[in-house]
């Protein structure tokens, strides 16, 4: 279990480094999340991992590393693609879940 | 935005589903690998945009779902062409505005000489139109160098011609060997020299100074006035060199014959039979009106546009109205002496001034009269050349 942590670590620090060298985002190459926002109004997530609710008033999307929660008003999905979602509305806070 | 573009370019629809798990039929088309968009909440569930090519699959699994579902609209290329059929009338005249005008675009619509000193517009004109070369034709069908090689061949005092396409328009720019005057800034000192050996029988200094006199012979380049305004030498040498002007004239009779004017005028409201020739395509089309007047009085046009509703098409047609006499009315002698003095003027050229005109008149046995004409006319003999430049 010790083993597989540190590897997972060691892996991690090697694509860190690997996007440091290459100037790309860290995300592309991990998977993990990465989120654009556009002032308030406009969110965008890659690598998400599906919807789990969605209501004008709130979004949830899982993600690697958890739960990522867009609130707002009159949130809309602009767009759906494979690994995209970009949220449209007024945004008033967007952050992980308290696991 | 070239995603948005796409999508307005292939067809899309808008669906309404009536579910109350959203998510899941989200979470759904996105592991189904589709692409949905305006993803939006509605009353009793959602509404989105899908591609035509999802279509299918998506209609599936919402079906598989039991969701109540429906197409609300379809847009994209599907429905653009539907308006555009709608306004078929509009495309189809713009296409054909711009097919017409491509046509159009591949005759000469126009023809302008340019440099022509000794030689006058008109008579350029008329050699091209005798050589075929005229308002209408194609423009594939001129051979540029031909028809600079005609004109240098029938004018020779032309040293080159160049013959250009600009647009519609033909522009033949000529070069007399006698390269025409140049007009030079005030700033530029210059002397007024003679054109041509001549007799100066006026001179009129504005400013530099008078180098001949009333009465002088003067040989073609001679100075008439100079803008060497220097004198001294040595140390008390002033020097002062100016742009030289004045007017100096030799006075010229010339006599012509075979004047053409018409005797007679359409009166008011006279009717007539035409005679048109159109020029299409480097052919030549006579159309004449039935019964045309015996011995008529006519009127020429030349070089008429044929016009469509309003608008005038490249084809000229040159029109010949012939009036019944009986119907016209004799033209005054004011009429007559006044299309003399024009045609005489013509004939001189614009640097020359009737001062005097006496013509006899006689029939050509028809309508016509042919007049032969005396002229005493003033010519302006100087122009510019830069001081020091081939200096006599």
């Amino acid at each position: 279990m010790n083993n597989k942590k540190r590897l997972r670590e060691l892996t991690r620090e090697v694509i860190g480094s690997l996007a440091q060298t290459f100037e790309i985002e860290e995300g592309m190459l991990s998977g993990e999340m990465t989120v654009e926002m556009v002032g308030r109004r406009s969110c965008r997530l890659t690598n998400h991992r599906g919807i789990i609710k969605y209501t004008p008033e709130e979004v949830r999307i899982k993600t690697e590393s958890g739960v990522f929660r867009v609130c707002g008003e009159m949130l809309k999905i602009k767009g759906l693609m494979a690994e995209e979602i970009i949220i449209e509305g007024i945004i008033e806070n967007a952050a992980y879940e308290e696991v | 935005m070239v995603f948005d573009i796409l999508k307005s370019l292939k067809t899309y629809y808008v669906l309404r589903v009536d579910t109350a798990f959203p998510e899941k039929i989200l979470n759904l088309i996105q592991k189904g690998g589709f692409v949905v968009w305006e993803v939006g909440i509605t009353g009793e569930g959602m509404s989105l945009k899908c591609l035509s090519s999802d279509m299918p699959a998506i209609e599936g699994l919402l079906n598989s779902l039991g969701a109540v579902w429906e197409i609300t609209r379809i847009r994209g290329a599907e429905t653009l062409i539907k308006n555009l059929k709608r306004y078929k009338g509009i495309i189809f005249a713009a296409f054909a505005c711009f097919v017409i005008t491509l046509i159009f675009s591949g005759f000469v619509w126009s023809l302008e000489v340019y440099g022509a000193r000794g030689i006058s517009e008109q008579q350029v004109i008329n050699c091209l139109y005798d050589s075929g070369v005229r308002e209408g034709c194609l423009k594939r069908n001129l051979d540029r160098e031909e028809i600079a090689v005609s004109l240098m061949t029938e004018f020779p005092s032309l040293s080159e011609a160049q013959v250009t396409f600009e647009g519609t328009r033909l522009c033949i720019t000529l070069f007399e060997r006698d390269s025409p005057a140049v007009i030079y800034d005030t700033s530029v000192a210059v002397d007024l020299v003679a054109v041509k050996d001549a007799v100066v029988d006026f001179i009129d200094v504005y400013n530099g100074r008078g180098a001949v006199e009333a009465g002088q012979s003067v040989a073609k380049g001679d100075i008439l006035i100079s803008g060497d305004l220097s004198y001294g030498s040595g140390e008390e040498a002033f020097e002062k060199k100016v742009h030289s002007m004045g007017k100096v004239l030799s006075y010229e009779t010339a006599e012509f014959e075979g004047i053409t004017v018409d005797a007679y005028l359409p009166g008011e409201g006279a009717k007539y039979k035409s005679i048109k020739t159109y020029y299409l395509f480097g052919r030549v089309f006579t159309v004449s009106d039935a019964e045309i007047p015996e011995n008529p009085v006519k009127v020429m046009s030349y070089a008429q546009p044929v016009r469509v509703l309003m608008f005038s098409i490249p084809v000229l047609y040159d029109e010949i109205r012939c009036y019944n006499v009986d119907e016209c009315i004799p033209k005054s002698e004011h009429e007559i002496a006044s299309e003399i003095f024009s045609a005489t003027q013509e004939l001189l050229g614009d640097k020359c001034t009737i001062t005097d005109i006496t013509y006899s008149l006689k029939s050509d046995g028809g309508r016509r009269l042919l007049a032969r004409v005396r002229v005493d006319y003033s010519e302006s003999i100087a122009e510019q050349r830069p001081i020091g430049e081939n200096d006599k």
